[in-house]
């Protein structure tokens, strides 16, 4: 794997770990945990845009990194509009 | 919720994780005809909880998929630009199409889809030259027949075009944008079938997360019940990309059209009131 697929496979599962962690606690021992799990795994598919747009700019790929920057701060726009 | 029905979640949400992974469509839709068909939840919470499940696999099913190579980020990345963008002038043309129209109109077009996939050759097309600059080529290896296969997407601009019209219709319907991306990256730019599942699953976590935010702000996020359905996806995803390198293309391509012949049916159903969401 090259970097950014590294980075990417690292982002994803490191959140969708985190969030079952705190889902499962939060059923279990403390129901709090429940809201943290669900914002954890909600905020992951972002957050690989994000490092994805990271690392095509360290690698120079810019019109790569425009679509990333591009498609992150439309979601972020359209999250804020709509919340 | 009592405790049968939290493990009839997580049961159906291993079924619907390994084909929603398998496929590329994320699970979504057959998680909300379960939730409001067979449980009677009520339509937002289900369509809350299918978004959660969307994006728990293509998290679970993208990481595995980018590991071993089969997701082409670039091309994700090419065609979500104008899916988002879509999915914005979509918002503004539900103020002024009628979803019923566009709930048919899609119908009709995954039924389209879902009959040439049925009736798509034993083996697949595949294009090795760039055609065009921001042609975004990918290679895997592929397990079922041990070779690499290099590939480079055609018509891009007909995928790009697919994906605006694609992203906006997704934002009207409701439903994520896997059965239309699917059919767009296989059919349309001749991306192999295993590479196209892969690519479509990982994208439609970033538009299931957008949507998944607002119903999350508005309460419609029954917590208790995203355990079983969080932990069933993810399961159910890892299962189906061991499926994905161990099933041949003719056989997914089977299994997709009758999935999309299934979501057709359902949307057609919802555009005659037959059911609702």
């Amino acid at each position: 794997m090259v970097v950014l697929e590294r980075a990417v496979f690292i982002t994803l599962r490191a959140g969708a770990v985190i969030a079952i962690l705190l889902l499962v606690i939060g059923f279990f021992i403390y129901p709090p945990m429940l809201w943290a799990g669900a914002v954890i795994l909600m905020v992951t598919p972002l957050t690989r845009v994000l490092i994805a747009g990271l690392c095509l700019i360290a690698r120079r790929e810019y019109a790569y990194f425009v679509m990333a920057a591009y498609v992150l701060s439309i979601l972020v726009i359209t999250i804020i509009i709509r919340l | 919720m009592d405790p049968f029905t939290l493990i009839a979640i997580l049961l159906f949400g291993i079924f619907s994780g390994a084909l929603g992974a398998m496929l590329g469509l994320g699970g979504g839709v057959l998680m909300i005809a379960f939730f409001i068909l067979a449980l009677n939840i009520p339509a937002h919470q289900a369509v809350a909880l299918s978004l959660l499940a969307v994006i728990a696999s293509s998290c679970v099913g993208g990481s595995v998929y980018v590991k071993s190579g089969l997701t082409n980020i670039r091309l994700s990345l090419s065609l979500e630009t104008f899916a988002v963008t879509g999915a914005i002038s979509g918002a503004v043309i539900a103020l002024i199409l009628p979803t019923l129209f566009t709930e048919i109109l899609l119908g009709l077009v995954l039924i389209y889809a879902a009959f040439v996939m049925l009736r798509s050759p034993r083996s697949e097309e595949i294009v090795t030259e760039k055609r065009g600059l921001l042609v975004p080529c990918g290679e895997f290896l592929d397990t079922l027949e041990k070779r690499v296969v290099r590939y480079c997407p055609t018509r891009m601009r007909v995928g790009y075009f697919v994906s605006l019209l694609g992203g906006g219709i997704s934002g009207i319907v409701g439903i994520g944008g896997g059965v239309i991306m699917m059919p767009v990256l296989n059919l349309i730019m001749k991306v192999p079938m295993r590479a196209a599942a892969a690519t479509s699953n990982f994208m439609v976590g970033v538009t299931a997360a957008a949507s998944a935010f607002v119903y999350f702000n508005r309460g419609f996020l029954e917590l208790y019940a995203a355990v079983p359905t969080v932990l069933g996806i993810m399961a159910g995803a890892y299962l189906g990309t061991v499926f994905l390198g161990r099933t041949e293309s003719v056989n997914l391509k089977r299994l997709l059209g009758a999935v999309l012949s299934f979501v057709a049916l359902l949307l057609i159903m919802k555009a005659l009131g037959v059911i609702s969401w």
